[in-house]
């Protein structure tokens, strides 16, 4: 299990007050924040007249328009909105494994995101998702919200298999307002990553991709006549774990890596793969980004 | 083939049961280890994709199943011990009789000597056997024999222990029943083989000049000795030989002959050198020859006592043959006396009584003839009982120095008195008849011999050994013996508990037997043995008869060649354990490569 003690220090948390989710859209929100939305609005910003209607408030008729130009035409502002960030924490089984634990792994990248989301004024959704949604935390602003955010991640175990496409579904089902969907798994589905990610897709959210990836799945270190145990359905295969056959895995595996890359490029789809042996910090700092998801 | 450790149907039991066994322990499933894997998912792609080798993996199976198989199938065998003849050849038992005598010691023309090459012959012989082959190596000499065995070591050590020697060369006393019998020799000793006996010969022609025969002869008609060398050419062809003969005295040695004289092939010549005065020492004479295969016999050693005049005190009723013979030696001042005359004890030197004794032993040295029981002479008093004896010589120790170079052959004896001798380490019985003493000898001081017959009863005084007898005698009791002339090899002295050292001094390990001493003389030198206030010099020296190496005796007798090298020369059960291991090596390599399973 997951413990706030493990997700951050102190030093961790003061850096990331530094970095800001960029999104590449705006997105309509409930409640003005640090970044432009596509509605107008008060805000301070000038952005475009339109003709007066019935109805219109007169305090925003541009009277020196209709100096010039005879016309009743009203002034629009930009209005700044803040972000809805949908966290999904991939809860299945197969989270269990590497040191530390996959799940370890994405819930100290959830906490970071979150912390970042809250700290520029975000809406920040956690959902643990197995092959069911989990028990979400509803939204949280602000970046007090934060220790919430940590003891929720602290009480998440992994369990249960992998359905993406279910969960997402049921999530898009809701009516949530768009805006930017992580999703941090090892996208190791039995039915596949792609319907999970298209229901997301279709739904006009903004998607990351958060790919995280043990040693024990890149590279296992296998000798010998061994007996494999899915952890998520606990279904055997006996193998012999010979050099020739170890290749074998290795590139199927950057295979299917390679496929949910070309995938997420295909659709524009936001991508980050992360090994757990990766100091975590590092990947904050640095692979995020590179990626851009970061600045 | 057949089994040497257990019966054929045990083998074949055994080899069901391993196969049996093998078999169920190769298709018991053994649980694999349990891993778990975060998802099986991207391993049924890689399993599906090695789909196409389980004709492969079947194969392997099988392969490791026959490899299990063959591997105990081989450990089982070799447990067997098999024996299979058309391989290694037949088992045999061997007793090789290595021939140690002093011919064997002849250098070849290689450079090494004949028993090199028979040592080398017989280490062949042993090592191109097959592993089952057993062995038992012996000696002529009677030094060295193992028992029959297949241990290499314990047959190479033995072989290193051997060494020619001069002593008699003998077929040793083996159990040879059913065996194979090959002498290794150079076919000059003259050994009683048996019948079965095959003959591995290393003869090889050499030529060999020695030293045939060495005396100092005491008595010229000066009073002065002779020095009488005899040198012997056992080569085909003359040879120029250069004698040398010296006499050591203590300091420098004395030359007394120096030159080179040409000896036929096959012969013999032979030198005189009178010696005046009164000299004493250490004599050695020396030969050389270019070629000489046998050094041995290059040398011979002899030693000149001191001369001493003794005072005689003859008791007797009256006995030519004595007295004629004492006054006769210029060396004894002789008085001679009736025993009624007999003072007791009084300063003479020695006393010879002629059929008397008295009855307390004088306290100088004695000889006597028929003497009457006395408590001191023979540990029984005049009234022990008289036998009759025989009337010749059956028994004489010619190695005790009373009676070197006396032969008593055909000395005929009429009566002679029959005393119960006491004997011991110091009282012997140097010649008898039957079960007669006929001559005892006491070595403790004061020393005396005992004649038990008188000379008018036997023919002894007419004897040419009778005045070298006397001689001795007289010698012995004066304590100056005359040199023991011994064969080079063990040596006998017939002193107890003595010290034995060369003539320079050094000290020679010895050891004591049944009242005599013996000692170790592997080449000729002049040797000193001491036991108290007795002393005696030891000539050794090589016997005459021994340095014809060229005198082959064993002919007529089936020849063995040494056998071509075989290519399995140890037994079936190590190659089968050998490929056994292969095997398993084999395995332990394709199993962690995974070619097998």
């Amino acid at each position: 299990m997951v413990t706030e003690e493990t997700l951050f220090d102190g030093e961790f948390l003061k850096k990331l007050e530094y970095l800001h989710i960029v999104s590449k859209r705006a997105f309509a929100g409930q409640y003005r924040a640090e970044r432009r939305a596509r509605k107008r609005g008060s805000g301070l910003e000038f952005a475009d007249h339109r003709a007066y209607a019935a109805g219109d408030d007169f305090r925003r008729v541009d009277w020196r328009a209709y100096q010039r130009l005879e016309k009743l035409l009203l002034r629009l502002f930009e209005e700044e909105e803040d972000l809805p960030i949908y966290l999904f924490v991939d809860c299945s089984r197969s989270m269990s494994d590497g040191h530390p634990t996959k799940l370890t792994y994405a819930c100290q990248v959830a906490a970071a995101l979150c912390y970042v989301g809250l700290a520029h004024l975000d809406r920040v959704t956690l959902t643990p998702y197995t092959d069911h949604l989990g028990r979400e935390l509803a939204s949280q602003r602000g970046k007090g919200q934060i220790f919430k955010v940590f003891k929720f991640l602290g009480q998440l175990a992994s369990g249960g298999m992998t359905n993406a496409k279910d969960s997402f579904e049921k999530f898009c089902r809701s009516k949530r307002p768009r805006g930017i969907a992580v999703v941090v798994s090892d996208f190791l589905d039995p039915h596949g990553f792609e319907d999970g990610l298209n229901m997301l897709r279709f739904s006009h959210h903004d998607i990351f991709a958060v790919h995280v990836v043990s040693q024990a799945d890149a590279d296992p270190k296998l000798r010998g006549d061994l007996q494999l145990v899915d952890a998520e359905t606990g279904s055997t295969h006996d193998i012999a774990a010979t050099p020739s056959l170890l290749g074998a895995y290795k590139k199927v595996y950057a295979e299917f890596c390679e496929e949910l890359e070309r995938f997420c490029a295909r659709y524009q789809l936001g991508y980050v793969r992360t090994q757990t042996e990766v100091p975590f910090e590092d990947v904050i700092l640095q692979v995020f980004r590179q990626n851009r998801f970061l600045t | 083939m057949t089994f040497l450790a257990l019966t054929a149907t045990q083998v074949a039991w055994l080899c069901g049961l391993t196969l049996v066994a093998v078999i169920a322990l190769f298709f018991l499933k053994l649980r694999y280890p349990r891993v778990a894997v975060a998802s099986l998912l991207l391993w049924e792609r890689v399993l599906v994709d090695n789909q196409h080798r389980s004709l492969l993996e079947r194969l392997r199976r099988l392969l490791s199943l026959l490899l299990a198989i063959t591997i105990a199938l081989l450990i089982a065998l070799a447990l067997g011990r098999p024996e299979a003849g058309a391989i290694t050849g037949e088992p045999r038992e061997v007793v090789i009789v290595v021939d140690t005598s002093i011919t064997m010691a002849a250098a070849t023309a290689d450079g090494q000597t004949r028993w090199d090459h028979a040592r080398e012959a017989a280490l062949r012989l042993i090592g191109d056997a097959g592993g089952a082959d057993r062995f038992q190596v012996a000696d002529t000499s009677g030094r060295v024999a193992t028992a029959m065995t297949a241990d290499r070591s314990q047959l190479d050590a033995a072989l290193d222990r051997m060494t020619p020697t001069a002593a008699r060369p003998t077929f040793p006393q083996l159990d040879l029943t059913d065996r194979e019998v090959i002498v290794v020799s150079d076919g000059i000793a003259r050994l009683a083989l048996p019948r079965a006996a095959r003959v591995l010969s290393v003869f090889e022609p050499a030529d060999n000049v020695a030293i045939a025969d060495l005396e100092v002869v005491a008595g010229g008609d000066g009073g002065g000795s002779e020095i009488r060398l005899v040198v012997a050419n056992h080569s085909p062809d003359a040879k120029e030989v250069e004698i040398a003969i010296e006499m050591d005295a203590g300091g420098d040695p004395d030359a007394r002959l120096a030159e080179v004289v040409t000896v036929a092939g096959r012969d013999v010549v032979a030198r005189t050198i009178a010696i005046e005065g009164s000299p004493s020492g250490a004599i050695l004479a020396r030969v050389a020859a270019d070629g000489d295969a046998l050094a041995v016999d290059d040398e011979a050693v002899d030693y000149l006592p001191p001369p001493r005049g003794l005072s005689v005190a003859l008791i007797t009723s009256g006995n030519d043959f004595l007295e004629t013979l004492l006054a006769l030696d210029a060396r004894v001042d002789l008085t001679v006396m009736t025993p009624d005359l007999y003072p007791g004890d009084e300063v003479v030197d020695l006393y010879v009584f002629d059929e008397f004794a008295p009855l307390v032993q004088p306290s100088q040295p004695v000889l006597l003839f028929r003497p009457p029981g006395r408590a001191w002479l023979a540990g029984s008093d005049a009234t022990a009982p008289l036998r009759a004896s025989e009337t010749g010589v059956t028994d004489w120790d010619e190695t005790h120095p009373i009676l070197e170079f006396v032969s008593m052959l055909d000395v005929q004896i009429v009566g002679a008195r029959h005393l119960e001798f006491a004997t011991d380490a110091a009282t012997r019985v140097v010649a008898a008849a039957g079960q007669t003493p006929l001559v005892v000898a006491r070595s403790a001081t004061p020393r005396w011999v005992s004649v038990n017959f008188a000379l008018d009863d036997s023919d002894f005084a007419m004897r040419p050994s009778f005045p070298m007898f006397m001689q001795n005698v007289l010698t012995w009791f004066a304590g100056n013996a005359r040199p023991l002339r011994r064969s080079v090899g063990t040596v006998e002295v017939a002193l107890a508990d003595a010290t034995v050292a060369t003539i320079d001094g050094a000290d020679v390990p010895a050891r004591s037997r049944l009242g005599a001493t013996l000692f170790e003389a592997p080449t000729p030198g002049l040797y000193v043995a001491s036991s108290g206030a007795a002393r005696a010099y030891v000539a050794v020296n090589l016997p005459a008869g021994l340095s014809d190496v060229n005198g082959v005796t064993l002919t007529g007798r089936d020849r063995v060649e040494l056998p071509p090298g075989r290519w399995l020369s140890s037994e079936l059960w190590t190659y089968l354990l050998a490929l056994a291991l292969a095997l398993a090596a084999l395995e332990w390599w394709t199993y962690h490569r995974r070619i097998t399973v």
